[in-house]
């Protein structure tokens, strides 16, 4: 499993992956990337978010010119903008040194994209327009990696990730922290997609072009008004996105892994990706059989909160020889166990405490402890995070903790996932 | 208590004194001319600070001579008394005086004013003496019921027998290790379950040492184990209490009383700790013991009042507070709800959380505060 490393201009992790970065200058570069970086690097700008009090920045990352003034980059480069905007303000260096504030103007918060504005000229500017490419062919990222100055690293477009939550193309190429909001572009120097995110070893991520240019064009409709602020925009397009998603999940065709005397949901839709593992220690009094399926992708807000994960887990516990109040005692600690990785990652500031409402319940021949836990969040309108953990009763042989964790959720679409997930949990009759 | 009444500040008194008080014109009782009509023997009892009885001595004739001196009458091992101190007589009227025979720091409470040089007192007055408390009763005095044996007022006298604490210690120590055995899930549970027991006994054993050492303060013995028996059984009391309260739990999770008998338990137990301590210890009045129980049990229920207060429950953003002990049961036998209604009581979690994003406000950052006009961060529409 892996987890995915923002292309985050955040300069404390900057700092941290700083060595584990390769410098993309060290390779032989074909003849043509001189000319490529040549034509376009005056298009590319350096962005920084600087905290009023300490007048230092804050964060540091990329963009590039689209005309009208208009500057595109990732949302998570100007996020403290959006969450805490009196304290910060923002601006953009180009290619002649020049300094230019900048203004957000729209944001898409589920695909971490962001429009700004500024009064800076370029000389030239990227025309976006909807691009096709074979695989394999070569791109080139251009961003700010650690604030070294503008870089060109080269890689291979490897088309959209399939069965994804939220849309990405995979980069054979190196992005560094620092880069993020940059261009990727091919050798005719069309925009393919935005440099956002890393995996590490040339396994980088894109944002596809056609979100921009959706995002432009909401930008230029002479209709769209501000809204209140930025923030409940964020959240209108994080409770609107759900609404594609959400019944696709536990559908009636949903893949089923059979777990010692339970038939239990698995791959609750195809952006889940599932893993298993087990404990069979010949010392242990009990033997253990997990199985975990995630969306594996968040979504960024603001660095005090991360949302948008889905995840399940099953735990199977076998009895060897502990006496029903061990196995009990054992059982107990497993359904009270609560793993960091259901928990998302939130600030005071962010969410309020959980609250938990826990009943035994009875459904199709088999008696659940079952527990539904919810947080929400303060500052976008509507969101909760939603952990449900049930645990099969009545037995000293064998125990089930499973555990589903929505992260950025509407209460509707929590409460109806909840109700779908422990309808699926069933005696295997076989 | 009813104060001794100060004779000579009277201005009449009784009888004639050491200090040369002229005598009642037809009366003198130290002139010997004419000896007390009926000789009644009294009882003088000496009373530490704390109002305990250090000694009491049957005082056949009266006067009788109170001191520090070896032939005192009744002798008060007290650096603050003079070897002859004060002299007990009885007045023609039959009232007991109490006449300082000279001393160096008086008879009765030091108020500041005039010395008394004789107090009369009725039977069970106190007069302060030194550092000591003087209690006279006259031989028909009245005198409290027994208490039975098997009063619920003696909380602890089955175990302030040896054996019986030992015992006691014995049975909650292998309660200890059977309910640490249970709740283990290692291989090497015997063993781990028995060092389990022997740290919580370690924790009685240093608790009962220092009530031991107040015993012997007060009293001349230590009853260590009468103690360690006395906390071993409340240990084992308290532990019942967490697992009904556990069961309770388990069975009923929708009646929101997770933990409350446990509280509870908490909150009674240990003012009953305190006083059995109390009681052991010393020879405290019941209603001291009590009260010096409620004191402890009010200030450590402040204390826990203050930590939980003291306790942001905003900060706790990643704790899931909920009831996830499961208990050998079989599955027919534990009362269940429908799905249906399960999913009923989730929809009021909503308003739950709902109120506490508005009421129980985040601590305020900047952030919250209203943009500042020169800084718009929603784009204006007429610009682009």
């Amino acid at each position: 499993m892996h987890s995915l490393t923002r292309v985050a201009c955040v300069l404390a992790v900057a700092a941290a992956l700083g060595n584990t970065a390769r410098p993309a200058g060290a390779q032989q570069l074909p003849v043509g990337t001189a000319e490529v970086f040549r034509r376009h690097a005056d298009r590319v700008v350096r962005i920084q978010v600087v905290e009023s009090g300490s007048a230092a920045k804050s964060t540091l990352g990329s963009g590039f010119f689209v005309g009208d003034g208009l500057v595109v980059t990732n949302y998570h480069v100007i996020s403290r903008l959006v969450t805490d905007s009196a304290r910060h303000r923002a601006e953009l260096t180009d290619t002649r040194g020049e300094t230019h504030p900048v203004r957000v103007l729209a944001i898409d918060v589920v695909h971490d994209l962001a429009v700004v504005h500024s009064d800076a000229s370029p000389r030239s500017t990227f025309d976006i327009k909807p691009v096709e490419l074979d695989q394999g062919e070569r791109l080139y990222a251009l961003g700010h990696p650690h604030d070294l100055g503008l870089t060109i690293t080269e890689g291979t477009y490897n088309g959209p990730l399939k069965y994804v939550l939220y849309p990405k193309i995979l980069f054979s190429g190196s992005l560094n922290p620092g880069m993020s909001g940059g261009p990727a572009i091919d050798t005719g120097g069309r925009v393919v997609g935005v440099n956002v995110s890393t995996a590490g070893n040339e396994i980088s991520f894109l944002v596809p072009v056609d979100r921009v240019i959706a995002l432009l064009e909401r930008v230029r409709r002479p209709e769209t008004s501000a809204r209140s602020s930025l923030l409940a925009e964020a959240a209108l397009q994080l409770r609107a996105y759900q609404d594609g998603y959400i019944a696709r999940i536990f559908s009636d065709s949903i893949k089923r892994v059979t777990l010692g005397r339970f038939s239990l949901p698995t791959e609750p839709a195809p952006f889940f990706k599932c893993w298993a593992d087990a404990d069979r220690d010949e010392e242990d009094p009990y033997e253990s059989v997990q199985h975990f399926c995630s969306t594996d992708d968040h979504v960024f807000i603001s660095g005090e909160q991360s949302t948008g994960l889905l995840s399940l887990t099953h735990e199977l516990l076998i009895n060897k020889t502990l006496n029903p109040f061990r196995f009990h005692a054992l059982y107990s600690g497993a359904f009270q166990n609560v793993l960091g990785s259901d928990v998302p990652f939130a600030d005071a500031h962010a969410v309020t405490p959980y609250k938990c409402e826990t009943r035994n319940v009875r459904r199709a021949e088999i008696s659940l402890r079952a527990v539904f836990c919810l947080r929400k969040y303060r500052k976008l309108e509507g969101l909760y995070d939603a952990l449900i953990k049930a645990a099969v009763i009545g037995s000293s042989e064998t125990g089930l903790v499973t555990t589903l964790s929505l992260s950025g959720v509407t209460f509707e679409n929590a409460h109806v996932l909840a109700r779908r997930y422990l309808e699926q949990i069933a005696w295997n009759d076989q | 208590m009813e104060r001794p009444v100060v004779v000579n500040e009277l201005g009449a008194p009784l009888t004639p004194d050491a200090n040369g008080h002229p005598p009642a014109p037809h009366d003198g009782q130290s002139g010997a001319s004419t000896p007390p009509l009926i000789e009644r023997p009294v009882i003088v009892e000496v009373l530490g600070p704390h109002g305990q009885v250090r000694t009491r001595t049957r005082l056949a004739a009266l006067p009788a001579v109170i001191g520090r001196g070896y032939d005192s009458d009744v002798l008060i091992d007290d650096p603050h008394i003079c070897p002859r101190h004060a002299e007990l007589v009885r007045n023609d009227g039959g009232v007991l005086l109490l006449r300082d025979l000279g001393s160096v720091n008086g008879i009765g409470a030091r108020t500041g004013g005039a010395r008394p040089t004789s107090i009369a007192l009725a039977s069970g007055d106190r007069v302060q003496l030194g550092t000591v408390s003087l209690r006279v009763l006259e031989l028909d005095h009245p005198v409290s019921a027994a208490t039975p044996l098997a009063a619920a007022g003696s909380i602890t006298s089955s175990i302030l027998h040896p054996w019986r604490a030992l015992a006691i210690c014995a049975g909650a120590w292998l309660a200890l290790a059977l309910l640490s055995y249970q709740a283990s899930t290692e291989g090497e549970a015997v063993v781990s379950a028995v060092q389990q027991s022997v740290y919580t006994f370690v924790a009685i054993a240093i608790w009962a040492g220092g009530w031991g050492l107040a015993t012997r303060i007060v009293s001349h013995r230590f009853r260590v184990l009468s103690h360690a028996a006395w906390a071993a059984g409340l240990t084992i009391v308290m532990a019942v209490i967490v697992a009904t309260d556990e069961w309770l739990d388990f069975l009923f999770p929708g009646a929101g009383m997770a933990s409350l008998l446990t509280g509870m338990g908490a909150m009674l137990l240990l003012p009953l700790l305190v006083a059995g301590h109390l009681e052991i210890a010393s020879g405290m009045s019941r209603s001291r013991r009590w009260r010096a129980a409620f004191v402890v049990g009010a200030v450590a229920a402040i204390f826990i009042v203050v930590i939980s207060l003291g306790d942001d429950d905003s900060r706790y953003t990643q704790a899931l507070d909920y009831s996830g002990r499961l208990k050998p049961l079989p599955a027919q036998m534990v009362p269940t709800v429908t799905l249906n209604d399960f999913m009923e009581s989730v929809a009021e979690l909503r308003d739950e959380v709902d109120a506490l994003a508005e009421e129980d406000a985040p601590v305020t950052t900047p952030s919250d505060e209203p943009l500042p006009p020169a800084e718009p961060a929603a784009p204006a529409p007429d610009e682009d």
